[in-house]
């Protein structure tokens, strides 16, 4: 090294002395000093800190983070000069990917390696392709709220945590599929749960802890959620998260391209969970009626996924595999004589015969229910006065696609009735079945199902709906708030069936269990033939028709007036929203728009819009950095379809979202 | 309704006969029997109210030789004509395969011609053709030229398929016959009669499979209206005063099942643009009413490109988006004659009123009705007949219900604007993304509709040509030959002023029984000289007057039935035959069209005779009714009438010899008017 010498004989040159911890960011952490000039390069000076530690260790991952600029030094080719690190700078050679524990959208926890130093979009897409969840760019993370201590301390369910930290995908190629699921996860039993876990429904919450969770009571609240996200295009490190800390991934950008639920299964059944407790937690408002079909679907959903996992009929009720195994029957039976006789299929149509006690309300009558020996064929029921009569003609009502079949149950009051709604030229005409008990109930009632549907009892789904209102009905009969008692549940399903688990609190306290079973039940017949998949995507696609689905609320200011109000950020408009009243004010669409601007110093963004309509509006509940990467996102995915494939152009997301690095 | 009977078409004729000649003197033979039999007409009383259960599937015998007498004239040769058209259409298409490569040279042009039009959609076309050509399947072996036929259009430059092409195809294509026999033995098919815009009415055979889209496709072809989007198939019911437009998807049948016997409810075919106004601009129905402040006028006009965007935004996403909608409407209240006013919303699950007192967040909504099992309809002069507010009125209902019930949900709103917001956006929610299925369809059939027209009028006559059928084809190539050249390049600038000048058309709305000026008008509006004959009206209005000498002079190939089915035609001489090239399965017009050829004889000076295009009378079937008063005197009651119309066993020997049944009552009432 050329230099002079003192007089004391020491050398001097343009070196100095950098000191680098070792380690994560920790004060007790050990240091090495190296001897460095400026015009080191960062590649020479992490070799340096190897040799100085002189511990056999795979450090490829290592790399240096400038505490007081938070900043990577990334560029191993740059100079300690160009970078501006002088003796003074607090160095920490640490690891780049360090763990994490992710809340998924299920609500289960999984800790995983995620990378602290690059952009938190690329982390991002990185934590995805480990997941095997396409389009990445529609997730995010957020902050983990603040937690209250006080309450937490009363009782902390201990919860499995998952943990894929161990798991290292080769870079660039698309996971290979391995005995049904991507290579990697099938390494151990454990990694092949946490799969399970991501590609399979969450058996309902149990409705106490839904009560106890928070959800928002105003447009005010909604905000909370959406002040927490991080910034894309800085890292985690930058952003202050440290190893182990808590993070949410969630669905940012509503805008879901190209839904496959065959290539994507994990994707699908987050998203179904996201929208699930979305749903339960009063995130979005959906009408009595919307409910009574999520829940019906959350129920059919649920019940697939179950019976799916165990794979085997371990703990079921026995009278249910007779009831498989009579419908396995009928279908042999069904499949092989149809090619043969389709004319003659009529007669290979089951029938029911019994006495039920029929009544047909008239005007100016006082007649109740009177037993008739009734005959329901195809979907004709005809009753005669009794059995010895029914060879001559009864009196029939046929049951077209389309009629109404209401349940009128009450299992402790021992009332199992039926209300027939049937369209005729003139009108609806009523009529009540009643029936003696559950077994009755049950096949009548889905041959009732079946015929307002236009099938006959010969479909193969008979024996699945008789099964099915059987469930119900023990629903109804232990169902009553709260877990517990549940007589007949040997597995876990029993409990999540508690119809209070598939609803959102307000219809807890609206409803009593009893009453809302048989309205899921009613709403359960039009999804009960879903493929698991099928009803998946047919809740999103429910949730994704609710009128307010897919706004994000910020509370903002606009220029020119002096209260708050919110601001609704969908992904194909901006919606000026009353905070006090929630009346939707003005609402203007991302295809109109002709630019925006942030001014970061003011924290003000402004837009235009075509014909000259300028708006402009101040942050209140999040930053306006939020605002702008929304805004940026949406037009970002807007960009997708043309596009096609799965090629993110991540400079443009950058571009569109990224804000001045001044801020 | 009137006029509407079911029946399976199961034709015994075919039985030993492997060619058509056969076939056609075993028919008429057969004709000759009947006619004896058929002695006494009987018209049926309209079955008061029969119960459904009866009405539904087929019916008997007896009824049939009933409500065949029941039919009118024109409706009587329509359906024959319909019923031989399957039948000689699948001769002529044997025949036509043959001699593909003895014409082709001959008649390139027209092939040209052809092709243009006939890219197109062929559901329908196909579907007849395979009907047609199964039933003979259960007595016959397959004509070997099936397969051919089969495809709606054959290639361009006809080639001849070899022998053993032509086998192995016919082998697979037995195959998958075979298989749809048993289905197609059991399809049931109905005739029914609907209402032109310019009062007259066709009849029209509707099989059980065919949807509202197949129906249109099918008077498209027989009207030679523009076949543009507007285009629809239109219930209404007098007597509850409402009406809608049948969803192109929807069954006709099915709807049509509803109705009860002595019904007064009526099928129309009128344009209606209301009917796809959410695609063509949908900023009315999406961004209205986005916040109050925003004025109307910016609503009016929006660029072709983002009505793409908002429309791609809306329909193809994962799930669609129902138009944001609310508002107060007025209520009909159950049972009374007054109207209350509330606050409706328009969901994706139904629509929603605030209950007294609340607010209208989700929460708080009580729910109006769901869409699943109710059809929504335009009420007519609900002012007068139930005190409503104002005239903008609609109604949900259950499509069974067919009289005033309590389960009728009738509301009001304020205007017109509201209205069609209301309408649309209910069946937006109800249909959801077929609807813009239904509307891209129409789009592709319009677009090549007017293609066609336009081609059709550059080439003067020619253009109905080959979707007439090889009757006509025998007349028309010469006149057609000189000016086929430039049509290809005519063809594009043409269709986009003739899709211009179609669009200024606004038919007013709700006037179903509009002067014929709807039809009509299309060919002289595009200002291209002469526009495409309609050459059933010419030539229908003709030949009433001269039934039996029709068949000497061909009238350019429009024979009406009588000449045709009254002395054995000759059977379609093979070679010499000008035959067109192979109508285009889609094109495929059953009535007079494929009554088999008359002598090739007449097929010269045929051209010349084509009435100019005059600006088309519409709806012949009536005319040729009208010259011969002998037949509309109908039959007297019926003096018996015991059978159960509803027993299924009675249908077996009614559908057999249905066919023969028809013609002989054909022929006996052409044997009053000669």
């Amino acid at each position: 090294m050329a230099g002079m010498k003192t007089a004391s004989g020491d050398y001097i040159d343009s070196s100095w002395e950098l000191r680098v911890f070792v380690g994560e960011e920790d004060p007790e952490a050990e240091s090495v000093t190296l001897r460095v000039t400026g015009e080191s390069h960062i590649g020479g000076v992490l070799l340096k800190i190897v040799e100085q530690i002189n511990r056999k260790q795979d450090w490829s991952d290592h790399a240096i983070w400038w505490e007081q600029k938070r900043q990577w030094l990334l560029q191993t080719h740059w100079t300690l000069d160009k970078y501006g690190i002088l003796a003074d700078a607090r160095l920490f050679f640490g690891p780049q990917h360090r763990p994490v524990i992710l809340r998924l959208p299920n609500r289960r926890a999984l800790r995983l390696r995620a990378s602290f130093s690059q952009p938190l979009f690329q982390a991002v897409a990185a934590i995805c392709r480990l997941l095997s969840i396409r389009h990445p760019e529609e997730l995010s993370l957020l902050r983990a709220p603040e937690k209250k201590e006080k309450k937490k301390k009363e009782k902390e369910p201990e919860e499995e945590l998952y943990d894929l930290s161990k798991v290292v995908l080769a870079g660039g190629v698309a996971p290979a599929v391995f005995r049904g699921m991507p290579a990697h996860f099938s390494d151990s039993a454990q990694t092949e749960a946490c799969y399970h876990m991501l590609s399979r429904p969450q058996p309902p919450p149990d409705p106490l802890l839904l009560q106890r969770l928070p959800r928002p009571s105003s447009l005010s609240d909604k905000t909370q959620l959406h002040s927490r996200w991080l910034d894309s295009s800085r890292c985690l490190m930058q952003q202050g998260i440290k190893a182990g800390d808590v993070l949410w991934l969630r669905f940012k950008y509503y805008s879901f391209f190209d839904l496959d639920p065959k290539t994507d299964p994990v994707r699908l059944t987050q998203l179904y969970e996201q929208a699930r407790w979305d749903l339960l937690l009063e995130e979005i408002d959906c009408t009595e009626e919307e409910m009574m079909v999520f829940a019906a679907l959350q129920y059919h959903i649920n019940k697939l996924s179950q019976s799916g996992e165990v794979g085997e009929p371990a703990g079921t009720d026995p009278g249910l595999d007779d009831l498989d195994a009579a419908l396995s029957n009928l279908e042999v039976k069904l499949e092989g004589s149809a090619p043969t006789d389709v004319l003659d299929s009529l007669t290979t149509i089951p029938e029911l015969k019994d006495y039920l006690r029929i009544f047909r309300p008239r005007k100016l009558t006082l007649k109740g229910y009177r037993q008739h020996w009734v005959v329901f064929k195809e979907t004709t029921l005809s009753y005669y006065k009794s059995q010895d009569e029914c060879t001559g003609p009864g009196t029939t009502a046929s049951l077209p696609p389309g009629c109404e079949v209401v349940p009128d149950v009450n299992v402790s009051g021992q009332k199992f009735c039926i209300k027939l709604l049937v369209p005729s030229p003139e009108g609806m005409s009523e009529i009540y079945l009643r029936c003696q008990d559950e077994q009755q109930y049950a096949r009548w009632m889905a041959g009732c199902r079946l015929a307002s549907k236009g099938r006959t009892m010969a479909d193969s789904s008979y024996a699945s709906e008789v099964q099915a209102i059987l469930a119900f009905l023990s629903l109804q009969r232990t169902g009553g708030g709260g877990p517990g008692n549940h007589p007949q549940g040997p597995d876990a399903s029993a409990e999540g069936l508690n119809p209070y688990g598939l609803v959102a609190p307000r219809f807890q306290r609206k409803f009593k269990a009893k009453q809302l079973t048989p309205r899921i039940l009613e709403a359960h017949q039009n999804v009960a033939q879903l493929s698991l998949a099928e009803a998946q995507l047919r809740f999103i696609q429910a949730w994704q028709s609710l009128p307010d689905f897919g706004i994000s609320y910020v509370m903002v200011r606009f220029k020119g007036s002096r209260k708050d109000e919110i601001l609704g950020i969908a992904n194909n408009r901006l919606i000026r929203i009353d905070l006090a009243v929630g009346d939707v004010v003005k609402t203007w669409r991302f295809s109109n728009m002709r630019q925006w601007n942030v001014n970061w110093d003011i924290r003000q963004v402004a837009i235009e819009f075509d014909e000259h309509i300028n708006v402009a509006f101040s942050c209140v509940s999040a930053s306006c950095r939020i605002v702008h990467e929304y805004i940026g996102g949406y037009i970002f995915l807007s960009t997708r379809e043309r596009a096609r494939g799965e090629e993110l152009d991540e400079d443009l997301f950058l571009q569109l979202t990224g804000g001045h690095e001044a801020f | 309704m009137e006029g509407c009977i079911w029946y399976n078409l199961c034709s015994e004729m075919g039985e030993s006969s492997e060619d058509i000649d056969q076939m056609f003197s075993t028919l008429l033979g057969e004709m000759d029997l009947l006619t004896q039999s058929l002695g006494v007409d009987t018209l049926p009383p309209p079955d008061p109210n029969p119960p459904r259960a009866e009405f539904n599937y087929s019916v008997g015998f007896k009824d049939l030789n009933e409500s065949l007498n029941a039919l009118e004239d024109q409706d009587l040769e329509a359906l024959m004509a319909d019923l031989v058209a399957d039948i000689s259409e699948a001769e002529q298409r044997t025949i036509q395969a043959q001699k593909e490569s003895s014409q082709n040279q001959y008649h390139s042009a027209s092939l040209q011609a052809s092709n243009f039009s006939g890219a197109a959609p062929l559901g329908h076309g196909t579907n007849v053709a395979a009907t047609g050509i199964s039933q003979y399947e259960d007595d016959l072996p397959p004509p070997p030229a099936d397969p051919v036929l089969d495809l709606p259009l054959p290639p361009p430059p006809p080639e001849p398929l070899s022998q053993e092409e032509e086998e192995a195809q016919a082998k697979a294509d037995k195959i998958k016959l075979a298989l749809e026999k048993l289905k197609e033995a059991k399809v049931k098919k109905l005739v029914v009669k609907v209402h032109m815009d310019d009062n007259s009415t066709k009849s029209l055979m509707v099989d059980e499979r065919q949807l509202a889209r197949d129906v249109l496709d099918n008077l498209f072809e027989k009207t030679h209206c523009d076949c543009n989007v507007d285009w629809c198939l239109y219930e209404i019911y007098p007597e509850l005063q409402i009406e809608r437009f049948f969803e192109d998807h929807e069954n006709v049948v099915e709807v049509l099942s509803d109705w009860t016997r002595d019904t007064e409810n009526k099928v129309l075919f009128l344009q209606k643009e209301e009917k796809y106004a959410v695609f063509k601009n949908p900023q009315n129905f999406y961004l209205d009413n986005r916040g109050k402040k925003e004025s109307k006028e910016t609503n009016e006009k929006m660029n072709a490109k983002n009505k793409e965007s908002l429309l791609e935004e809306s329909f193809c996403g994962t799930s669609i988006i129902v138009p944001e909608l609310e508002g107060a409407l007025y209520l009909k209240e159950d049972g009374k004659k007054s109207w209350k006013r509330r606050y409706f919303l328009l969901r994706a699950s139904g629509i929603y009123y605030v209950p007294k007192g609340k607010t209208k967040t989700s929460r708080d909504l009580a729910c109006f009705i769901q869409f699943e099992n109710v059809n929504i309809y335009y009420g007519t002069q609900h002012k007068m007949k139930y005190k409503a507010p104002t005239d903008y009125c609609f109604v949900l209902k259950h499509p069974q219900i067919q009289k005033e019930s309590q389960y009728i949900k009738y509301l009001c709103c304020d205007d017109a604007r509201t209205l069609n917001q209301w309408v649309m956006g209910i069946r937006i929610a109800k249909y959801g993304k077929t609807l813009y299925d239904n509307y891209q369809r129409a789009v592709a059939k319009a677009g090549l509709a007017s293609r066609w027209t336009n081609l059709g009028t550059v080439n003067a006559a020619a253009p109905a040509q080959p979707s007439t059928g090889p009757i006509n084809g025998t007349a028309q190539p010469n006149g057609q030959m000189p000016q086929a050249a430039h049509s290809v390049s005519a063809v594009l600038q043409e269709a986009q002023r003739h899709a211009e000048t179609s669009k200024d058309k606004k038919p007013a709305l709700g006037n179903h029984h509009d002067p014929a000026a709807l039809r009509a008008p299309h060919a002289p509006k595009s200002s291209l000289p002469p526009p495409p004959p309609v050459r059933r009206s010419s030539d229908t209005s003709g030949s009433p007057a001269t039934p039996p000498k029709a068949k000497g002079t061909g009238g350019g190939g429009f024979p009406s039935p009588p000449d045709d089915f009254l002395p054995p035609p000759p059977p379609p001489p093979p070679l010499e035959d000008p035959e067109l090239p192979p109508p285009p399965a889609e094109f495929m017009e059953p009535p007079p069209d494929f009554v088999p050829p008359p002598p090739p004889s007449c097929a010269g000076n045929a051209g010349l005779e084509l009435p100019p295009p005059p600006p088309p009378p519409p709806a012949p079937a009536p005319d040729s009714a009208r010259p011969s008063p002998a037949v509309a005197k109908r039959p007297p009651m019926p003096p018996k009438r015991h059978e159960n119309p509803g027993t299924p066993g009675g249908a077996g020997g009614g559908e057999q010899d249905f066919m023969s049944d028809l013609m002989k009552a054909l022929q006996k009432k052409r044997g009053n008017v000669s």
